[in-house]
């Protein structure tokens, strides 16, 4: 006989209250049925999403990168976590050169930029209690970027304009070890390019968390 | 001795019944087994997928995308949640221009398109609360999208037709942090492009659950 045992529900779902005590589900073998933290987060509704750009109005990114120009960004304020969980950019017209696109954070909450409210990806979710800004042409406000204090955590760059021969591309970043955003700081998005800036949409999802559940 | 044991079952498969409990099983080298909530879901019959396009018949998509119009869709009505969990596409002709390809959802159920019965990914499994629609040409009616409303899980977009020294590419969408859809919701598809529809096949896979037990 073993020590720990798991409550069998092949055909059943168990549905306990909050506070209360659940056996421990196994399948019919005895494995062990573990939820991965995202799935959870999602499930408990505390994953957003910050959006860019909607059928027939993408949006068009900034001409030239520059280092406080942001396209979309979210903020965690003094007693509230962030924690990035993908991003998602697909660039419709890709006519300029020299296409910058990044993901970066720095702690400090953005100044400036046509407020986005976090969607839940739990439909009927909470309200986020974290902030966010949607805007073209790099309106979004952040701090200045400096090697001693910005991180960097996605990138891509394209010095040519799309042509034949293009690769067809999805813009992707599903962090493994994703960063820890302490409010206050700031999550921000940034796309451009030199002559025309570039034509998409985007997607950024969050986790958000008290700090002191993560301090 | 450790204070915590579990069963060794290397050559034996237990198969405790419902409500019963189930001694948690160890390999010979004393790790604890364990199985992922999607795998477990499969085995529990509770993954659905939903389909477009079979061999010698893909589907041709949208002419543009539009905001109301989509490809293939699955609808959680009240009391049943959907959890979208991956999406295929491959695209068998791509000689339009602008093509634009999305996977979203939104708090409203679809209202119009050829009704699908999702397949049940364990064969024997039972039949889905949710419902589905695949249609050709964007002939699914969704909720027209907002960005206050509308989520969005994925996208790709090529402002080219395909051409010689394209590579090929299968389109693979893994949520790590799924959408979850709780009913009245509706998941859809859209694959669209500018001149010619593009010619694909696409499925997606979703755990339905009761809104209960989450």
């Amino acid at each position: 006989m073993a020590d720990i045992r798991g409550f069998v529900g092949q055909n059943t779902v168990g549905a306990a209250a909050d506070g209360s005590q659940v056996g421990l589900k196994s399948n019919r073998r005895g494995e062990l049925v573990v939820m991965d933290f995202y799935t959870q987060m999602a499930l408990e509704g505390r994953v957003f999403q910050v959006k860019a750009g909607t059928v027939t109005t993408p949006l068009v990114g900034d001409v030239v990168i520059t280092n406080s120009a942001a396209e979309m960004c979210a903020d965690a304020t003094t007693g509230l976590t962030l924690i990035p969980v993908q991003f998602n950019a697909s660039v419709r017209l890709a006519t300029g050169t020299l296409h910058e696109y990044a993901i970066k954070s720095a702690a400090a909450v953005s100044t400036l930029g046509t407020a986005f409210v976090p969607l839940n990806l739990k439909i009927g979710g909470i309200a986020p209690r974290i902030t966010a800004r949607v805007d073209a042409a790099g309106a979004v406000t952040v701090t200045a970027e400096l090697a001693t204090t910005t991180t960097r955590h996605w990138s891509h760059s394209n010095p040519i304009a799309a042509a034949a021969g293009s690769e067809p591309a999805v813009l992707e970043w599903i962090p493994t070890a994703p960063p820890t955003i302490t409010g206050p700081a700031c999550l921000y998005v940034q796309i451009a390019a030199t002559g025309t800036g570039p034509s998409y949409y985007a997607s950024l999802d969050v986790i958000e968390l008290p700090t002191e559940a993560v301090a | 001795m450790s204070d915590l044991r579990a069963k060794v079952g290397e050559g034996s498969v237990q198969t405790t019944a419902d409500g019963g409990m189930a001694d948690l099983e160890a390999t010979r080298r004393g790790e604890l087994i364990i199985i992922d909530w999607y795998a477990q879901m499969a085995q529990e019959g509770r993954i659905y997928q939903v389909r477009a396009g079979t061999i010698t018949t893909p589907i041709v998509g949208d002419l543009l995308i539009t905001d109301s119009a989509a490809e293939m869709c699955a609808d959680a009505a009240s009391g049943t949640t959907i959890i979208p969990c991956q999406l295929n596409v491959s695209v068998r002709l791509g000689t339009g221009i602008l093509h634009e390809y999305a996977a979203k959802s939104v708090a409203t159920a679809s209202t119009a398109g050829a009704a699908f019965v999702p397949l049940n990914l364990k064969v024997g499994g039972a039949a889905a609360t949710s419902t589905a629609r695949a249609a050709t040409a964007g002939g699914v009616s969704v909720t027209a999208e907002t960005a206050t409303t509308t989520r969005r899980h994925w996208s790709m977009s090529n402002p080219l037709a395909v051409g010689a020294g394209h590579s090929p590419v299968s389109y693979n969408w893994r949520p790590k942090a799924p959408p979850v859809c709780v009913g009245p919701a509706c998941f859809y598809v859209q694959i669209a492009a500018s001149g010619t529809g593009p010619s694909y096949y696409a499925s997606f896979d979703y755990v339905e659950l009761s809104t209960a037990a989450i």
